[in-house]
């Protein structure tokens, strides 16, 4: 009898399923695994997914976008009652789609002998670096360097350690990649606005390089104006023409969530900058509220507030056709330049200056939504962002902090000139709300309003601000000695209140 | 004329006059019982044939004469002591001889007050048998689980219909869907289980093996506990036609109660283009003359009507046995129905002096429902319903859609869509419209060859398989959450299948004068090929092409396509020896190996199932009083396992519906591991006592299992896969209980009598250990996610454990809050923890039959005593301030809820301010926990027996039937016995389930 069971291998094999061996067809064993890291370095679908991913975190914290709807009776991450049951999301999206495919190109790549291979492990290093500083930025430690090896893979790095491999990884990818410039083999699986020129993902390398050197500057200045001066001097150059965006072939989650859902709208610093600066991006940004009161206007909600239901709220400015295409931004050149700006001001050697990157960073932004007047709004010397007035609520009124203003102020202290590049680069980044809450959190700039209803219970200080997510219930649930290890490295308890490590208080400079 | 007769019964071996008796008129319930003299007398009729039976003695049948005195002599009869059971493989025992519990439930006693699904009527019958509805309404599966649930993967009962195992895989919610707080975009659905479509008029007798010794034969199928059912054939020499006609007519029960005190701030207020008010809930000012009645006003009164027609008809080589049988159910939920039809013929004929004997059997049933009940959050008529804005008139949203001038398009017209979970629950049951069809032919055919007297060869032969069809068209209109504005389309065609084949030799002898054997060597072989799936939906991204065209080629996108199967094949050879003492010592002892093809890739290739009982009859070895008619002990000991899921052990990379890329496998063992089967070990001691011929008897049963080596599926520890869980073996869980059942005759006499059963049941059901990689000793089933219910396995506790928050409150009872910075409070919580357990301690049923004349009276009490259940349908009612809880606590203290603050200062929240905040699907279900304590009068009927003499028809039998008719007692403001799922992870759970129904009806059989 027990002959019969020679078939039982095929019968226990999921007909629907798609074996390793049959993905090396087409070279979809290393080609295919860039698509899910292409999809969820921004989750694109479901949008739920994005929504928890990014939506009800970054999104909110940068003060981008405030949903109007009182999720949880008004106790959530809004009014800082982090809900863990969300806020899981940025990890599982990482863990479960970006870091295991780098692997599983690294180990093809390494089972298929052949040196060209090599240029797939750093081109999937890249996305792995985009998808994890932003998962750092979030949580502070995370698995990364050991993440690799059976052994070791549930234990973490300080974020201190992660960036070290971030710079380590862009730095080989930038100089190896240089062979392959001429290289087409990743251009079928290129989901980017790059089109699988090499030449091209070495300058988003290097730009992505800048990003994070700067995030470290106040922590650590040598190490960021190191790695900084490395991406002014790299021949692989920046990305200046083009945005780097993914084709992602779903519509952008943003237009199921504050179209069809309703549960997203325009946030109060958002109204307050974009109108005070008489800004013509605020018309791709965003929609008229279609609140009638309103008036056509475009109107805010700040975060944090009392809601009772949706409806209060619901009818104010929804996100608008910056989203309607098919496509995810990564980064834009306008970010790039503003990055650039940044280090001239900081005095990194072959930074230029940083009015000219300032003002090429504003036109990149204004060319890359279409928008006119771009010469008008740059000599605007006198408009201020606007104090928030509520709709509906004036207890929720907030002066808007700060006088800054458009034309670059060459004159002004560093921290003027700072708080005028930040700005506009945060306008310039909409809607990645996640880069925009970690350079927040950085700069201190715009200036975000503070919540009104703080439900932390104590943990998180209504004036600091949110800093960062506490670790994720199933790593406390499945990894809990190396979470507590994690722990550790912080400087302070695993709550929303506690700094991440490039984020020191005090002054930029 | 009536005359009465009287006589004198005595035995044959030794003369001696018997008492006690029973002499019954055959074919009625009349009867009587002979005294200490052995004299007897009774009323009846020449021709009437009277039925002398008597424990250990052969039944002797006497038709009256003319003479008054009819006298009988009773033969010894060693076989006809024992009641013959059919058990596992269909092999038929004696009774006594058994040495595990089994419980016998004749079919009548399932179809005096019938059910849609006749698993349902069992409920009560048997001790340590939980049957758990779900709330989906006719048509619906059940949950049943015997002596407590034990495993994580799945504890349904395997079901054994005339010895050939049957395939119960559903559509749905019995497989691993169904979990979900929210309900899948288009609600929770349920799919049917197999059971539902059998004819509860076919059943013969339906027999409950709980415990594993008894379905050790079964091996890995049977760990669960097994249901025999044995289905009617044809008899010899007997032509008789039956007809049963049932209507039924049902109204919901157990309604959530709703207040009409305080209106929405919308009333008044100027409502939308599309019917949408200003705000959804109903925390207004206190108004009077306001009505709440549109709950009770949209559930309709339903009927079900079952109409069954069989027919037997046989001689000596060939009998036949056919049956037919419709049900038509109008649903309480408007436009939901129920038709079903089934046929089963069954033909049974011997050949060659009876020494083969031959059965076939075909089965068809054809069951189509529109507009199934769904639960959950989502897509469900029931969320709009209850949070309708107290004072405005749901009447005016009847009507509900609208022309969309913009789009030239019907749209929902609607008070709201807050939170997605409210939408018109007019356009929900008129517009959007479900259908779904389960076919299901069971094909049987048995051969037995008796080569000599003491041996004999079987073999049988089944192929069952399902055709499942649903069909889901979701307008444009809709909320879009759940689908776009253009509609959308979903056609899943499942089919299931079921190849069964054995051999199986039967030896039995006198070894010597005092041992007897009978052997049973068998092999056996299924194939499996279950949920294979085509699943075509036009998903919630595109949509459709053409707004509202139902038809595939109409699909924007084809992301959401998918298929799926499940295939399995188990290969297995068994024995079992029976060896008897003088009539008075049993031992049995099987043994069962399993070769599964899901164990590929394991350690373990094939598993070995042993069992071992003893029985003793304690009656035969030793002289009790004269009282005891009947005493055994017996013992039993098994080990029987499960193998595991299929493909669990070749994890592949697949396609996700909703992505253009490939997928990581999602879940997989964890490094280094291999997986084993499950495997439970259980012991079971037992006791049966009869007493005075039978007027009092009862069955006592201790056991305790052990299940090891479970199948978890478990949140990943840290790896390089991507997996989000982990398959485990690990765990162990305890299940120990007492089951008793008591049968008497209290009164029995000429004109009345009253025969009780009490079937008692507890089971201490303990989580030993779950997995060392898991913090804290959870397993987590059901993760909150972003709602307030959680389902966990924890170390310590009883197997499923309900997480939620509950409001931290002060030794006064007064909540606790901080300050939120902005001048109000936020409401300190626990955290998740444990909040209720569902399982009952202990449950009880109690039947009771009055026979007088002709007329018969049953009625059954069914209670279960403990264990805790959590309504979610109240939270979501709360927080939108349309719970007769909100508006009392409105009415009281001026409206506010006393709190404290951390520092122990006196508070105020206004009711509405605290509802918000504890109230809601992600709220503080801590705070709505119910006792799921209750007692209900499950089922009476009033029954008069027609009996006509010298007409085609024998006789008819008319009877009132009432099901569930109301509850003696219960504390939950929902029917406890319903279950929002059969799944694993939502039990213990009201999520806007529908309410369950009371059945009040008649029924008329006749025998011709």
């Amino acid at each position: 009898l027990a002959n019969c069971t020679s078939d039982f291998e095929d019968i226990n094999t999921d007909p629907n399923g798609i074996s390793n061996e049959s993905l090396t067809q087409m070279n979809n064993h290393i080609g295919g695994s860039f698509t899910p890291m292409f999809l969820n370095v921004f989750n694109v679908t479901p949008a739920w997914n994005f929504q928890l991913q990014q939506n009800l975190l970054g999104d909110v914290y940068s003060g981008y976008m405030t949903p109007p709807t009182p999720f949880a009776g008004n106790v959530n991450n809004m009014t800082y009652s982090l809900v863990d049951g969300w806020n899981g999301f940025p990890w599982s999206d990482a863990y479960g789609s970006v870091m295991p495919f780098a692997l599983d190109i690294k180990n093809a790549v390494a089972l298929g002998g052949d040196a060209s291979g090599e240029k797939f492990v750093h081109l999937a290093n890249i996305i792995r670096v985009t998808a994890m500083h932003r998962v750092s930025d979030i949580y502070g430690p995370i698995r990364y360097t050991k993440f690799d090896d059976f052994e070791t893979t549930g234990e973490y790095d300080s974020q201190s350690e992660a960036y070290q491999a971030f710079f380590t990884e862009l730095g080989t990818a930038i100089d190896e990649l240089k062979a392959f410039e001429d290289d087409a083999q990743f251009a079928p699986f290129d989901m980017s606005s790059l089109g699988g020129d090499i030449a091209m993902w070495r300058k988003f390398a290097n730009s992505l390089r800048l990003r994070l050197a700067m995030r470290v500057v106040k922590v650590d200045p040598a190490l960021a104006s190191a790695e900084g001066e490395k991406s002014l001097s790299s021949d692989a150059g920046f990305l200046e023409a083009t945005d780097m965006y993914i084709n992602t072939g779903f519509a952008h989650p943003l237009t199921v969530i504050s179209g069809s859902w309703g549960d997203v709208r325009m946030g109060a610093e958002m109204e307050s900058i974009l109108e005070g600066f008489d800004d013509g991006r605020k018309e791709v940004y965003f929609n008229p509220a279609e609140d009638p009161a309103l008036a056509g206007a475009y109107k805010g909600i700040r975060m944090g507030i009392e809601i009772e239901a949706k409806g209060q709220y619901g009818a104010h400015s929804s996100i608008g056709s910056v989203v309607d295409s098919e496509t995810m931004q990564w980064m834009s050149a306008a970010e790039v330049y503003f990055l650039r700006a940044e280090a001239a001001l900081r005095g990194w050697s072959n930074a230029g200056t940083a009015q000219e990157h300032y003002e090429n960073g504003v036109r990149a932004s204004f060319g890359q939504h279409g928008v006119s007047g771009v010469d008008a709004y740059l000599a605007d010397n006198v408009s201020t962002p606007n104090d928030f007035v509520d709709a509906l609520n004036a207890t929720n009124d907030i002066a808007y902090p700060s006088d800054v203003t458009i034309a670059y102020n060459t004159s002004g202290t560093n921290e003027e000139q700072l708080e005028q590049i930040i700005t506009q680069k945060w306008i310039a980044m909409f809607p990645d709300g996640q880069e925009a809450w970690s350079e927040f959190r950085r700069t201190g700039y715009p200036r975000i309003f503070p919540v009104v209803v703080n439900n932390s219970g104590g943990t998180i200080d209504t004036d600091v601000q949110i800093r960062r997510i506490n670790f994720v219930e199933n790593e406390v649930n499945t990894n809990g000695d190396n979470v507590a290890i994690a722990v550790g490295y912080l400087n302070g308890p695993d709550n929303g209140g506690t700094r991440l490590w490039w984020d020191i208080d005090g002054s930029n400079f | 004329q009536v005359r009465t007769i009287t006589g004198v019964v005595s035995a044959q071996s030794d003369g001696i006059a018997l008492p006690g008796v029973n002499v019954l008129i055959k074919g009625t319930a009349k009867g009587t019982q002979t005294d200490y003299d052995g004299n007897y007398s009774i009323e009846a009729v020449k021709g009437d044939v009277l039925e002398f039976s008597f424990m250990g003695m052969k039944t002797q049948l006497i038709t009256v004469q003319d003479s008054n005195t009819v006298n009988a002599v009773l033969e010894d009869d060693a076989l006809s002591l024992d009641e013959v059971i059919v058990t596992a493989l269909g092999i038929k025992k004696e009774k006594k001889a058994l040495t595990y519990s089994a419980q016998e439930v004749k079919g009548d006693a399932l179809t005096t007050v019938k059910q849609t699904n006749p698993i349902n009527s069992l409920s009560g019958k048997s001790s340590g048998v939980t049957i758990t509805k779900s709330s989906s309404g006719a048509g619906g599966s059940s949950k049943v689980v015997l002596r407590g649930n034990s495993s994580t993967t799945n504890n349904d009962p395997l079901y054994v219909v005339d010895g050939v195992p049957m395939l119960n895989s559903g559509n749905g919610q019995n497989g691993d869907g169904g979990n979900g707080i929210f309900g899948s975009d288009a609600g929770n659905v349920d799919g049917g289980d197999a059971l539902s479509l059998i004819n509860p008029d076919d059943i013969e007798s339906l027999t409950v093996l709980k415990g594993a010794s008894a379905s050790a034969l079964y091996g890995s199928q049977g760990a669960n506990g097994v249901i025999l059912i044995t289905t009617k054939s044809g008899k010899d020499g007997k032509l008789s036609v039956n007809f049963n006609s049932s209507l039924t007519i049902d109204n919901v029960t157990s309604l959530p109660e709703l207040q009409s005190e305080y209106q929405s701030n919308s009333v008044g207020e100027a409502v939308a283009i599309n019917g949408n008010v200003t705000d959804p809930k109903s925390w207004g000012a206190k108004t009077s003359g306001l009505s709440n009645d549109y709950a009770k006003d949209f559930f309709e009164t339903g009927f079900t009507s079952i109409q069954s027609l069989s027919l037997m008809a046989g001689n000596e080589k060939a009998q036949t046995y056919m049956s037919y049988a419709n049900t038509a159910v109008n649903g309480v939920v408007p436009n939901n129905r129920l038709i079903r039809n089934n046929f089963n013929v069954k033909e049974t004929a011997s050949f060659f002096d009876n020494k083969i004997n031959v059965t076939a059997s075909v089965n068809l049933s054809d069951q189509r429902i529109w507009n199934r009940p769904v639960n959950g959050l989502y897509s469900n008529p029931l969320t709009g319903l209850y949070l309708n804005p107290v004072g405005v008139d749901l009447d005016a949203y009847k009507n509900y859609e609208y022309l969309n001038t913009d789009t030239n398009m019907m749209d929902q017209y609607a008070t709201s869509f807050d939170e997605n979970i409210q939408q018109n629950p007019y356009w929900l049951t008129g517009k959007n419209q479900t259908k779904d069809i389960a076919q299901r032919v069971v094909a049987n055919v048995s051969a037995k060859y008796q080569i000599t007297d003491n041996f004999s060869v079987q073999s049988r032969a089944s192929l069952d398989k399902s055709f499942f069809t649903y069909d889901n068209r979701v307008y444009g209109g809709t909320d879009l959450t759940l689908s776009p504005a253009t509609g959308r389309y979903m056609l899943n065609k499942t089919e299931n299948t079921q190849q069964y084949i054995d051999l199986i030799a039967n030896y039995s002898t006198d070894i010597t004068e005092d041992f007897t054997l009978s052997a049973v060597l068998g092999t056996s072989l299924t194939k499996y090929k279950i949920g294979d799936q085509i699943s075509l939906d036009s998903g919630n991204g595109k949509g459709l092409t053409y707004p509202n065209v139902f038809t595939i080629a109409n699909f924007a996108e084809t992301n959401n396509l998918s298929q799926s199967v499940v295939n399995r094949e188990v290969q297995s050879i068994f024995a079992s020896a029976n060896l008897g003492y003088k009539n008075l010592l049993f031992l049995d002892v099987t043994g069962r190996n399993d070769w599964s093809s899901t164990l590929v890739n394991t350690d373990s290739h094939s598993f070995f199932y042993p069992s071992f009982g003893l029985t003793g009859i304690l009656s035969e070895m030793f002289e009790l009083p004269e009282a005891v008619t009947f005493a055994k002990l017996r013992a039993s000991y098994a080990i029987v396992g499960k193998d595991i899921p299929a493909y669990a052990t070749i994890p592949l990379n697949s396609i996700p519906t909703g992505q253009t890329n490939f997928g990581k496998p999602t879940f997989g063992v964890i490094e280094g591991e291999t997986l084993e089967p499950e495997k439970q070990n259980s012991f079971e001691i037992g006791t049966e006592w009869r007493f005075i011929n039978n007027r009092l008897s009862f069955d006592l049963t201790y056991y305790n299992t052990k299940t090891t080596n479970q199948i978890f599926y478990i949140t990943a520890e840290p790896n390089v896969h991507g997996y989000v869980q982990n398959i485990v073996n690990a765990g162990e869980i305890e299940n120990s209980g007492v089951e008793l059942t008591v049968a008497g005759k209290p009164i029995v006499n000429d004109n009345f009598t009253w025969e009780s059963t009490l079937n008692f049941a507890t089971n201490n059901n303990k989580v030993i250990e779950v997995h060392p990689s898991l913090q804290d000793g959870e397993a987590i089933i059901t993760a909150p996610g972003v709602n307030g219910y959680g389902y966990s396995l924890i170390e310590g506790e009883d197997f499923g454990s309900i997480r939620g928050r509950s409001v931290v409150r002060n030794e006064d009872g007064l909540a606790v809050v901080a300050d939120d910075g902005a001048g109000g409070f936020s409401i300190q919580d626990t955290g998740f923890e444990t909040i209720a357990h569902a399982q009952p301690d202990f449950t009880l049923g109690w039947s009771n039959s009055f026979y007088f004349g002709n007329f018969q009276v049953n009625f059954l009490i069914d209670g279960k005593f403990g264990g805790d259940v959590v309504s979610v349908t109240e939270a979501v009612n709360d927080f939108y301030g349309v719970s007769q809880a909100t508006a009392d606590a409105r009415n009281t203290n001026g409206g506010m809820i006393d709190v404290v603050d951390v520092n122990g200062n006196a508070q105020q929240m206004t009711a509405q301010d605290y509802y918000l905040k504890t109230g809601g699907r992600a709220g503080m279900l801590g705070e709505y926990v119910y006792d799921a304590t209750n007692v209900s009068l499950r089922e009476l009927s009033v029954g008069y027996n027609l009996m006509l003499e010298n007409t085609v028809i024998d006789n008819v039998r008319f009877s009132l039937i009432a099901n569930n008719l109301f509850f003696i007692y219960k504390d939950a403001p929902f029917d406890p016995n319903i279950a929002s799922s059969t799944g694993m992870g939502l039990q213990g759970v009201d999520i806007y389930g529908q309410p369950s129904t009371r059945s009040i009806g008649l029924n008329i059989n006749v025998n011709f």
